[in-house]
């Protein structure tokens, strides 16, 4: 893996800014709205914190994976 | 018809209280975004991402054309995740209302069967379809944008011939959750099946007229300039929609 940092101060970020910026924007929204919903229902589903870290860390797939299925798993009160 | 009505109503509000509108729309609209990008700056990423000590981009080569590019959208963004997301997002809608016991409470009352499949069908079609909608009209700014203009009209009669595999694949998750009640198992079947009919569609001339995936083929067609085309699909993919629905109320109705 190249892990030489210098690189990404070449490229040329003031073209490019602009046309990146939606899709840091959906990005930033999608976790936005899985967090509004993980805060709503942080005491009824199963495992809250570790969704709370799959929302955060993994890019777009996180949020979703929450929407679909994280939020349907209601935790057991029986055990 | 009234209760047709009314349960596509209730199908929206559903959606609309599970945010699946917002995120739906924002992750199509991240993958129509992405494609065209990928596309303009990818000697940009080359250079400065990998290891491409002795990879060279032939300077020569042919710079794609807008078309191009937005289809290469479609068949490679929106025809693999994007469909795998949205199976997975409806795998649920027939297995959840079973096993909440919606359905019996439904089925009880005087609505018939076939108007409960078909609300579910044309409720999550117009779900899918806004999303998609909002994302290939993102993806079609992009595309204008980065590489030059092509016709709003093609782009709208792609549309409508989309949307009706979208609705075939909504009727076979529908069909499989008829015999399948684990909701995993429900994704992986449908999503293999519909990967068997893309797959399918390019296999042999003869047989490729009667697989509902040649609608992608004949929507793909739409943005080309292409003359004499073939529109016996879109009567075989609404065919072939109506016979999973009514299928699935044959199986229904033998419990």
């Amino acid at each position: 893996m190249n892990t030489d940092v210098t690189v990404l101060l070449e490229i040329d970020w003031h073209q490019i800014f602009p046309l990146i910026l939606p899709i840091l924007l959906f990005n930033f929204l999608l976790i936005g709205i899985a967090l509004l919903d993980w805060f709503k229902r942080k005491k009824h589903i199963a495992a809250p914190y570790v969704w709370l870290v799959v929302i955060v860390c993994m890019q777009t797939v996180g949020p979703i994976a929450y929407l679909i299925v994280g939020r349907r798993v209601i935790r057991d009160d029986h055990n | 018809m009234n209760n047709l009505f009314i349960l596509v109503r209730a199908e929206l509000a559903e959606a609309l209280k599970e945010y699946k509108f917002i995120w739906l729309t924002l992750f199509f609209s991240t993958l129509g975004v992405t494609q065209p990008l990928i596309n303009k700056y990818m000697d940009v990423i080359l250079n400065h991402i990998g290891d491409t000590a002795g990879i060279v981009i032939d300077p020569n080569r042919q710079v794609p054309n807008a078309t191009d590019v937005f289809l290469s959208t479609i068949s490679g963004q929106f025809n693999q995740i994007g469909l795998i997301i949205l199976i997975i997002s409806f795998m649920g809608l027939i297995a959840t209302d079973r096993n909440s016991g919606m359905q019996d409470f439904i089925l009880t009352r005087p609505v018939s069967l076939y108007s409960y499949l078909y609300s579910k069908l044309i409720g999550h079609w117009l779900i899918s379809m806004f999303s998609i909608s909002v994302g290939v009209l993102v993806s079609y700014l992009y595309t204008v944008y980065l590489f030059g203009t092509f016709s709003f009209l093609k782009l709208l009669g792609f549309l409508v011939l989309y949307s009706l595999w979208i609705l075939y694949l909504i009727s076979l998750v529908i069909l499989i959750s008829t015999f399948v009640k684990n909701q995993i198992l429900i994704a992986i079947l449908t999503i293999t099946f519909a990967f068997f009919w893309i797959f399918t569609k390019n296999f042999s001339h003869a047989l490729s007229q009667i697989v509902p995936a040649k609608i992608l083929t004949l929507a793909e067609h739409q943005l080309l300039d292409l003359h004499e085309l073939n529109y016996v699909s879109v009567f075989i993919c609404l065919m072939l929609t109506v016979l999973n629905i009514s299928w699935a109320g044959a199986k229904f109705n033998k419990f």
